[in-house]
């Protein structure tokens, strides 16, 4: 488990993680249409653990697993159902309450609840794939991923944001063109996580 | 190349309490929020005592969680529902003496 100073590599994460997804985008497309759909018909409920099942294609499309997941796989997000829903969940209704009691504060308040989510997701961004990867509780795993993005805070803040522009730039197309984009950032950071956490021995 | 472990069977009563408990959201209905529930409660009874030969916990959970959000919301709805009945014949006879 890495905790300390990591080697941010930037550049090598996102052209691995274009790679990832260019090679599978059959895959990704339908996976990610799923879990968008069924997210928001939900009203979210079932965002986490669809967001873990497309997290559990792209880990195993990282560690080249046999045979390779194909786009069903986003419903095994189901077995980590409890602690992805809590993560969101819990996340969720902290940055809701923090983002609504700095908009009292005039000005700056609107400033910092703009920044906090970018800095939130930044610090949790591994969390979600060590509850998938590890199979960690969501508190332990929130606590681990702050931890190891602590250290390193400024150069993951950099991947983050860039990989959510990335994630999210598909909004202009009516949003549905996040359906194409949202899983390329799901892979750039599937790749970084595995940089970062190394393989697991046995899943 | 590593090897995935054997997958085990999902529950179809899992897979039914997820499929309700969506539909009794995005249709706002309690006809499915109660086949929601009930299958949801008989697949975690299922799976439970041979969690080594059936999976489906996760989807049978989820259904359990939709279909009482159902109820509750419908539960809030109804409720509102009464309270507008009765408050706004009294507000329109005070409008109208006024």
């Amino acid at each position: 488990m890495t905790e300390g100073k990591v080697d941010v590599k930037f550049g090598e994460w996102i052209q691995q993680g274009w790679e990832l997804y260019k090679a599978n985008i059959g895959v990704w497309i339908v996976a990610s249409l799923l879990a968008i759909v069924i997210s928001i018909a939900t009203v979210g409920i079932l965002s986490g653990p669809m967001m873990a099942g497309m997290i559990w294609i792209a880990l195993a499309l990282v560690d080249k697993k046999d045979p390779k997941p194909q786009m069903g796989d986003v419903f095994k997000g189901f077995d980590y159902f409890l602690q992805s829903f809590l993560f969101c969940l819990i996340w969720g209704i902290i940055m809701l309450a923090a983002s609504f009691l700095l908009h009292l504060i005039i000005c700056v308040g609107s400033v910092v609840a703009i920044i906090l989510p970018i800095v939130l997701e930044t610090a949790l961004m591994f969390g979600l794939f060590l509850i998938v990867d590890k199979k960690m509780e969501f508190w332990p795993a929130s606590m681990l991923s702050l931890n190891v993005v602590k250290p390193n805070f400024f150069p993951f803040l950099g991947l983050m944001v860039v990989s959510m522009v990335i994630g999210h730039i598909g909004m202009i197309a009516c949003g549905i063109g996040v359906i194409v984009t949202m899983p390329i950032a799901v892979c750039i950071l599937a790749v970084a996580y595995r940089n970062v956490f190394g393989v697991q021995a046995a899943t | 190349m590593s090897t995935v472990p054997e997958q085990l069977p999902v529950t179809p009563l899992a897979v039914w309490a997820l499929v309700l408990g969506i539909a009794s959201l995005v249709f706002c209905c309690l006809p499915s929020a109660i086949p929601a529930i009930i299958c949801g409660h008989l697949a975690r009874s299922r799976i439970e005592p041979t969690p080594a030969t059936a999976s489906g916990r996760g989807m049978a959970m989820a259904g359990l969680i939709m279909g009482y959000v159902s109820v509750v919301v419908f539960i809030l709805a109804c409720v509102l529902g009464v309270i507008l009945c009765l408050t706004i014949p009294a507000l329109i006879k005070q409008c109208n003496a006024t």
